[in-house]
């Protein structure tokens, strides 16, 4: 099984070493002088469909971010659980459904009382 | 024994064992990374000619015999632009960014299988393993749009990563379906599994992940994001050349995994009758890809609540729906026969029309009557276009006729019977006309004149106002020039133009033009 | 095939260390949330050399997935973030404390008796989970539904903070 997984560390080394190599491509073609360099500064000034920024750059968020984040680790975990019992559950049988039964309506009180408080709305 | 494997033991007995381990998934690196490179440029010509006839008009057909070559183009192209960096931004995080959205794109492949054997590494997690490196890509998200130091990439970032976890939950949550069926992550054991394909044993699961896995990697209905008329570009405003190149390659590459993964658990992978494994799989993975680019130019886009709210209103508690059920019936029929497959279509049929209740979006209710047969109309419409005869025209080519009241871009000015009264240029609102006449024979005669059409609106109140019907509207329409004194007509160039004069202001005329292109029917009818 | 492990190990436990310090010791605190994700990442690329292939896919999947996110959500949240930690007359007493810390765990970890299993675990590693913590018998079952009571603590925490009166 680990040789497996060292397959697939010598595939991350060579897909990044892909992914390098096309980024690195037009700096070479720079050296040819097929690819342009010719900085302005208008050219690298921020887009913001052709204005001048309006602004500060960095903009205080909704909390409604953080709420989606939270609610993604929360069900994420309970992902984590449900894969182990979903394979397993040919052996686990009653006993292992109403466990994860018992866990699932646990947290699908949260989810509801969420959905009631309509803090699900995207404002 | 996988191929890798096999290439290991046979080269053993030429080199050292490590350079045997090593040689092996770098040749196969290769080989797997030009075919993947090869199939998403086939994926971009054909979505591109596809969605052009899906929407009645010819796709690009000039780069090559049939437009084949053109994202051969496309890459040429993308590699010689010149590399923008925005001023002020992050330098190393906008250069990584779009690394980190593409390496997990290209990981996925490691685990599928294209044929018996056929696998880069048959992992015993296999589709974990799938999505736990989807969700590296989130944070090449994050990187792109921090990195431009542009406050609306930052905003679509943001928007962009709440959106892709919102639709990661009822992704993984549909797969635990198919897991609960076959009782092993691995992928190999996943189509092994499949004597009735996994598409009719879990209809509400496959619906879940492809609508899920459609949002993930934001395509449309679900692009908000990133789509022209929306946020421009979205998280890759600020990035220009090859750095661009890889987003838009990453993102087909993803979609190519994702229909590859469809492919592997609902439809059943490798297997099937006459033609070899490998052949199949590329026919389920690129069926997958048409229906996903069908629905593309189909739908209208999601609003950013609609977006939200279909995914933790209705996917998240369906899927959750799907896998009790599914569970039960593990329960009690713990060898899943066929016959299952008639109840579980029934109870997917019922819960879609009855959550439908449920859902309100914005305080909207999404009536499934309503909803669900607009789609459905939707795509019937788009599949009909496919055999209809295209609308637009090669351009330079072949041409439209435009329509016989035509306010083309020329005047055209008849020498003889104009007189000289000059109503033409009192009446012109913007006074483009300028006319000089003189004392001829048989009253005034036109000595100059000029009109500016650079700026005329065609608005035809001169055609109107001339008392000698001299002036009319022209169905030119090909008048762009490099310069602007070019778009200023002389009198010369007036009496010699060749005369095309349109019916506007003059319906006795309209019976002896040609009709219009665009309006006629199709050829056979609706 | 050894040595090939032995050499993933201490690349893995060199770059989770440099890192771990990149972290702690960056001003800019988006570059040290990535290095945070590199960390995990590397951490779970030391649970595949241990064969838990399952928890490395975990560890990923929640870590990098979920908890990355969180933060750096948080990082958005605040304001000025370019400035980094300002330092304070505390420097002293948590440099203190960070090294009696440091002191207690090196003492357990060096004066504790590890048992050492030689044999890979079964595999395939999930389903062998999936019976320790579910069965009946030599189950973790309490446990997992007391798990459930803190996940439902943490959303109702959230739907408080997020809700509008």
């Amino acid at each position: 099984m680990l040789e497996n997984f060292g397959y697939i560390g010598i595939f991350l080394i060579a897909a990044l070493g892909f992914a390098i190599s096309t980024i690195t491509l037009p700096i070479l073609l720079r050296r040819f002088h097929i690819v342009p360099k010719k900085p302005n500064p208008v050219k690298s000034s921020t887009y913001e469909c052709g204005m001048d920024t309006v602004g500060k750059s960095r903009v205080q968020f909704n909390f409604r971010y953080y709420f989606y984040a939270l609610l993604f680790v929360v069900f994420d975990i309970q992902v984590v659980f449900l894969y182990p019992w979903a394979v397993a559950l040919g052996e686990l049988k009653l006993f292992g459904f109403l466990e994860m039964l018992a866990f699932f309506s646990i947290l699908i009180v949260g989810f509801l009382y969420a959905w009631r408080k309509g803090v699900l709305e995207w404002k | 024994m996988g191929i890798l494997e096999q290439f290991e033991q046979w080269l053993v007995n030429y080199w050292p064992s490590w350079a045997a381990y090593l040689v092996p998934p770098l040749v196969a690196f290769a080989i797997l990374s030009t075919f993947i490179l090869v199939v998403v440029m086939a994926f971009i010509y054909i979505e591109r000619r596809g969605i052009g006839r899906f929407q009645v008009r010819l796709g690009p057909n000039r780069a090559g015999p049939f437009g084949v070559l053109q994202p051969v183009a496309d890459a040429i192209k993308v590699l010689i632009k010149e590399d923008i960096i925005p001023a002020k931004g992050d330098r190393w995080v906008h250069w990584l960014a779009p690394i980190i959205a593409f390496i997990p794109a290209l990981m996925i492949f490691a685990v599928i299988p294209f044929g018996h054997g056929a696998i880069f590494a048959d992992l015993n997690i296999g589709i974990l393993y799938i999505i736990a490196i989807s969700s590296l890509g989130i944070i090449g998200v994050f990187m792109a749009g921090w990195g431009s130091n542009n406050k609306y990439s930052l905003v679509s970032a943001m928007r962009t990563v709440a959106q892709m976890i919102s639709y990661e939950i009822p992704l993984v949550l549909s797969i635990i379906g198919v897991l609960i069926i076959t009782g092993s992550l691995s992928m190999v054991s996943i189509v092994e599994g499949q004597h009735v394909p996994f598409l009719l044993l879990q209809p509400l699961g496959f619906l879940i992940f492809f609508l899920a896995a459609a949002a993930e990697i934001n395509r449309t209905p679900f692009d908000l994001l990133e789509a022209e008329s929306e946020i421009v570009a979205g998280y890759h405003i600020e990035y220009s050349g090859m750095k661009f190149g890889l987003f838009y390659l990453g993102e087909y590459t993803h979609a190519f995994a994702i229909s590859a993964i469809v492919a592997i658990l609902f439809l059943g992978g490798w297997s099937g009758p006459f033609l070899p494994p490998a052949l199949w799989f590329l026919i389920k993975v690129f069926s997958v890809f048409i229906v996903l680019f069908w629905l593309r130019s189909t739908l209208p886009r999601l609003r950013v609540d609609q977006l939200m709210g279909f995914a933790w209103k209705c996917l998240f508690p369906l899927a959750l729906i799907n896998i009790f059920i599914t569970g039960i019936e593990a329960i009690i029929w713990p060898n899943f026969p066929w016959q299952l497959l008639i109840l579980n279509i029934l109870i997917a049929a019922l819960l879609i029309v009855l959550w439908s209740g449920f859902f309100r979006v914005a305080g909207e209710r999404v009536s499934f009557e309503r909803y669900g047969r607009g789609i459905a109309k939707g795509l019937a419409l788009t599949f009909r276009h496919l055999f209809r005869h295209p609308i637009t025209v090669q351009y330079p080519e072949q041409r439209l006729t435009p329509s016989r009241r035509f306010r083309g871009n020329l005047l055209v000015w008849d020498v003889e019977r104009c007189n000289g009264c000059r109503a033409c240029a009192r009446m012109c609102p913007i006074s483009i006309i300028d006319i000089e006449t003189a004392r001829g024979d048989k009253g005034l005669v036109v000595e100059r004149l000029e009109i500016d059409f650079g700026r005329c609106m065609f608005c035809g109140l001169c055609v109107e106002a001339c008392p000698v019907e001299a002036l009319f509207m022209s169905r030119d329409y090909e008048k762009a020039s490099y310069r602007r004194e070019l778009l200023v007509m002389k009198k010369e160039q007036f009496v010699a133009a060749e005369k095309r004069p349109s019916a506007y202001a003059y319906p006795e005329l309209e019976a002896e033009m040609p009709p219009q292109t665009l309006l006629a029917p199709p050829k056979g009818g609706r | 095939m050894e040595t090939g492990i032995a050499i993933s190990f201490w690349i893995l436990a060199a770059v989770t260390i440099a890192s771990a310090l990149a972290v702690v010791l960056f001003r800019n605190i988006f570059h040290a949330a990535l290095f945070l994700v590199l960390c995990f990442f590397t951490i779970a690329g030391i649970f595949v050399i241990l064969s838990a292939d399952f928890l490395a896919a975990a560890q990923v999947l929640i870590y990098v997935g979920a908890i990355a996110v969180l933060i750096i959500f948080a990082i958005m949240l605040t304001r000025e973030t370019q400035r980094g930690s300002p330092s304070g007359r505390l420097r002293l007493p948590a440099l203190m404390v960070g090294l009696l810390f440091l002191a207690t765990m090196v003492f357990i970890v060096v004066s504790t008796d590890w048992q050492v299993i030689t044999e890979i675990p079964d595999q395939p590693t999930t389903s062998a989970i999936a019976q320790a913590l579910f069965s009946g018998e030599e189950g973790f079952v309490l446990p997992f539904e007391i798990a459930a009571a803190l996940l439902l603590a943490a959303i109702i925490g959230a739907i408080v903070l997020v809700r509008e009166r």
